[in-house]
């Protein structure tokens, strides 16, 4: 191979690169496309304190009047 | 004789060459339709979102058994999409889980923060979604809502203590 085949062929790849990269360049203005977006979520925190239930009332309740024994 | 085709040969992978460039930059101009700068472009994106403002709502004080109460801090919810939305909320487990006892309930009243902002339900909040607003508007003056909670602790509930459950509101 000569010189100027050498040449020549360096001069094909490069241009070649070229286009490749023309190509893709072009590709990537392309805009984006519409997007529909779906249901969005949000969440919170409901907080809150009860009140303890009177354990001795509902003792007493539960033995109905009953006298303790032993 | 020899060299004259020989320069005759690089002329010709040349010309090729430069072919492939041309071919190559109209083959992607014709596919993608932006074969030239383009100096104009927009995109339109169809949202429905919206965002809660603050994502906690206390009760004060303590809950006595056998009473209703308001609670005093509402969740507010904004729509930063570009649609008219629905808005709707549920709980993570029905009230007869997060409070217990006999017909308990945790109500959400939902309000207009900014006037116009939608239509709104008031519903007692459940695990299931329900909506809470309709016509849930996107305006800068007009896309604002807020959610009140009233809480109803019955005489025999079956926790007491610290409580919360997870609200989600989802927009569409």
């Amino acid at each position: 191979m000569n010189r100027n085949n050498a040449y020549a062929y360096l001069l094909l790849g490069a241009v070649v690169l070229a286009g490749i990269g023309g190509f893709m360049f072009s590709d990537s203005l392309m805009a984006d496309e519409p997007v529909s977006s779906g249901p969005s979520y949000s969440t919170a925190v409901l907080s809150w304190t009860v009140a303890g239930a009177d354990i001795d009332s509902m003792t007493e309740d539960a033995s109905n009047g009953q006298e303790e024994t032993g | 004789m020899a060299k004259k085709r020989q320069d005759k040969k690089i002329f010709l992978v040349s010309a090729a060459a430069l072919a492939l460039v041309v071919a190559l930059f109209l083959f992607g101009g014709q596919i993608t339709g932006k074969g030239y700068t383009s100096t104009f472009s927009w995109t339109v994106v169809d949202s429905s979102s919206c965002n809660v403002l603050n994502t906690t709502a206390a009760c004060p004080g303590t809950l006595a058994l056998d009473s209703t109460t308001a609670c005093g801090v509402e969740v507010l919810l904004e729509n930063t999409g570009n649609n008219a939305a629905t808005v709707t909320l549920k709980m993570a487990a029905a009230a007869g889980t997060e409070i217990g006892g006999t017909s308990p309930y945790i109500e959400a009243n939902t309000v207009d923060s900014e006037s116009g902002s939608s239509t709104e339900n008031n519903i007692n909040l459940t695990d299931s979604a329900q909506t809470i607003a309709s016509a849930f508007g996107y305006g800068t003056s007009a896309d604002l809502i807020g959610n009140n909670f009233t809480i109803h602790i019955p005489a025999d509930a079956s926790v007491s203590g610290a409580q919360n459950t997870v609200l989600t509101y989802a927009c569409a």
